[in-house]
């Protein structure tokens, strides 16, 4: 991670914990275009609807706080997620597989805890470097918008800051309440 | 059986599988054949019916396509998401119900195409790592020959192309087939410029804030901003820019953003919106001008929540005519969802001429000589006839995630 994607990262939690989404987003957009997600596909929201994908165990966080189930598409954090559930794939909801590196810089989104009812920062962080994990195919759009909004579009492979651009699965890693309470 | 009369394939077939099956073999063959396979009715081999063995063969033959292809073809670019350093492009008939496929070329990391007709070329804009997925990464411009499929040549390209889902006007041939645009996103945003018909790259143009390329002129093109608006570039044969303009702020991302798709008609795009409106943009002089936006749904629709949905959600036709991907009950975050229906419009008279139901759901859209193709939710293609929308058939097997289907003129 260069000093520069530090910087990026140490800014966005710094915004994401003192500002709303779109004010956000709006100065994130302007310090570099942001980060995150992958490409679509448009079918595998029959798989959310489900509730799991066949031959994928559930799993649980164990932490009521932190409801669902991280390979589940209609988990919680997902909601603006695009592409494979790094819960699938040798991963976790905020942790990559080994062997793939995690991009420095990501797209966001917002989404609402059930648990808590709180609306938290959700950084879409794309797992790089081996190849694509192909479980779990989740694509949500919530707040998602074209590529001339590049910080809010997971049209974008983020993989950019990684020692290679080739995707793996993503992340939805929490970086603070929207709002402080 | 001679010595000549078995090929030397049907022998090592024989050699390495011992399944190399003739008239005459054992009793023991046949019962063991027989217990195996389920029972059906075949027809008495009459040899006398055939007196003389077929012919001998010529090996080493391959096809080559006539050019310019026919307006029926079309270039499917499967993007092969599960693996995505190896995706392809496939060139097929869509009229044809048999023998459709015609050849195949490799696309490397979700590639751009265009195709120069007056070339008889194939442009393929993509990128390659050294070691598959990962080692030197090396972002090139390949060559095809139109007639032959076969890779001619290539340009080198700064490592910067953008990597995100296909988009068509992520390369794009200039007005004049002269030089060629490749999106660049690093993240800073910028075109690649090459020259094609020395085959060089020229040069790399900054949009900041700005993405995808839209040809404009001769040699420019149009980009959308985040602001809201476009830029008009202006460039020399050499890729100098001579003239830089911005349009109004036009676009409303937040609140009702455009597509970055649209259907072309001489120098108008027109770009749908994700609640259901139609923005122009006359693209005629160094200015992008936005024209006046329409509605694609009536009140009634609107109030149901019909929405423009899908990936390669629009095309247009040779008479002025637009089809658009419609699912109803639309909301934030649908707008990649396809559409259960395709709805026409005459651009110059702003109204509907048409709906078409899907037999299955679709996701993008294109429009080739007297078809119309839609890739389905199975990711499979499904074939329309333009005229009438009425379904003819299905080509599928072998495709993966076919997300654009380009013209066989790579429009």
């Amino acid at each position: 991670m260069s000093a520069f994607d530090k910087f990026v990262e140490r800014s966005s939690r710094k915004l994401a914990h003192t500002t709303s989404r779109r004010s956000l987003l709006t100065k994130l957009g302007t310090l570099v275009a942001g980060v995150a997600a992958v490409p679509l596909l448009p079918v595998a929201r029959a798989a959310a609807k489900e509730g799991g994908y066949p031959g994928v165990g559930a799993q649980t966080t164990g932490n009521p706080q932190d409801p669902g189930d991280p390979t589940s598409c209609d988990y919680w954090r997902y909601c603006a997620i695009d592409g494979f559930l790094c819960s699938c794939c040798g991963g976790s909801p905020n942790t990559c597989p080994a062997g793939t590196e995690m991009s420095p810089i990501t797209w966001i989104g917002t989404c609402q805890n059930p648990a808590d009812g709180r609306a938290y920062i959700i950084s879409y962080n794309d797992c790089c470097g081996a190849p694509e994990c192909s479980r779990c195919m989740c694509n949500r759009n919530e707040g998602d918008r074209p590529m001339n909004r590049p910080q809010a579009s997971n049209d974008i492979n983020w993989c950019l800051g990684t020692t290679n651009i080739s995707y793996t699965c993503s992340t939805a890693v929490i970086l603070g309440v929207a709002i402080d309470d | 059986m001679t010595y000549k009369s078995i090929s030397f394939t049907a022998l090592l077939l024989a050699l390495n599988f011992g399944a190399l099956s003739v008239s005459g073999c054992s009793p023991n063959d046949t019962d063991q054949s027989q217990a195996n396979s389920p029972k059906t009715e075949t027809a008495p081999i009459k040899i006398a019916d055939f007196p003389a063995p077929l012919g001998e063969e010529e090996t080493g033959i391959s096809h080559t396509l006539p050019v310019p292809f026919d307006k029926n073809w079309a270039i499917i670019h499967d993007a092969n998401f599960h693996s995505m350093i190896d995706g392809r492009f496939i060139v097929f008939d869509s009229a044809a119900k048999s023998k459709s496929y015609k050849g195949t070329m490799h696309g490397g990391l979700v590639a751009g195409m265009d195709v120069s007709v007056a070339r008889n070329e194939i442009y393929i804009n993509t990128t390659y790592q050294s070691r598959g997925i990962s080692g030197e990464r090396t972002d090139i411009i390949a060559i095809h020959d139109l007639g032959n499929l076969e890779k001619t040549g290539e340009i080198i390209l700064p490592p910067k192309r953008g990597a995100n889902m296909p988009f068509k006007n992520a390369f794009r041939l200039s007005g004049d087939d002269s030089l060629s645009f490749s999106y660049n996103f690093t993240p800073a945003a910028s075109i690649s410029v090459s020259d094609m018909n020395t085959k060089t790259f020229l040069t790399e143009v900054p949009i900041p804030g700005c993405t995808l390329a839209y040809p404009m002129g001769a040699k420019g093109f149009a980009s959308m901003c985040g602001d809201g608006a476009m830029i008009g570039v202006s460039l020399d044969s050499v890729g100098n820019v001579v003239k830089e303009t911005r349009s109004e702020r036009f676009n409303n991302i937040d609140d009702n953003a455009l597509f970055l798709k649209h259907a072309r008609f001489g120098d108008i795009l027109y770009f749908p919106t994700f609640k259901g409106s139609i923005q122009p943009v006359d693209l005629s002089t160094d200015t992008p001008k936005p024209l006046q936006k329409w509605s694609l749904v009536s009140a009634a629709e609107r109030e149901a929540n019909w929405r423009p949905g899908g990936w390669q959600l629009i095309a247009g036709d040779n008479k002025n005519s637009l089809f658009i991907l419609m699912h109803p009950d639309g909301a934030e975050g649908t707008h990649k969802n396809g559409g259960s229906e395709l709805w026409v419009f005459d651009v110059n008279t702003k109204t509907r001429t048409r709906k078409i139901e899907l037999k299955t759901w679709g996701v993008s859209v294109a429009v080739a000589g007297e078809r119309l193709i839609v890739t389905n939710a199975e990711m499979q293609l499904d074939i329309y006839d333009l005229a009438n929308g009425a379904f003819s058939h299905t080509f599928g097997d072998g495709i993966f995630t076919p997300f654009i289907v380009y013209s066989g003129q790579g429009q």
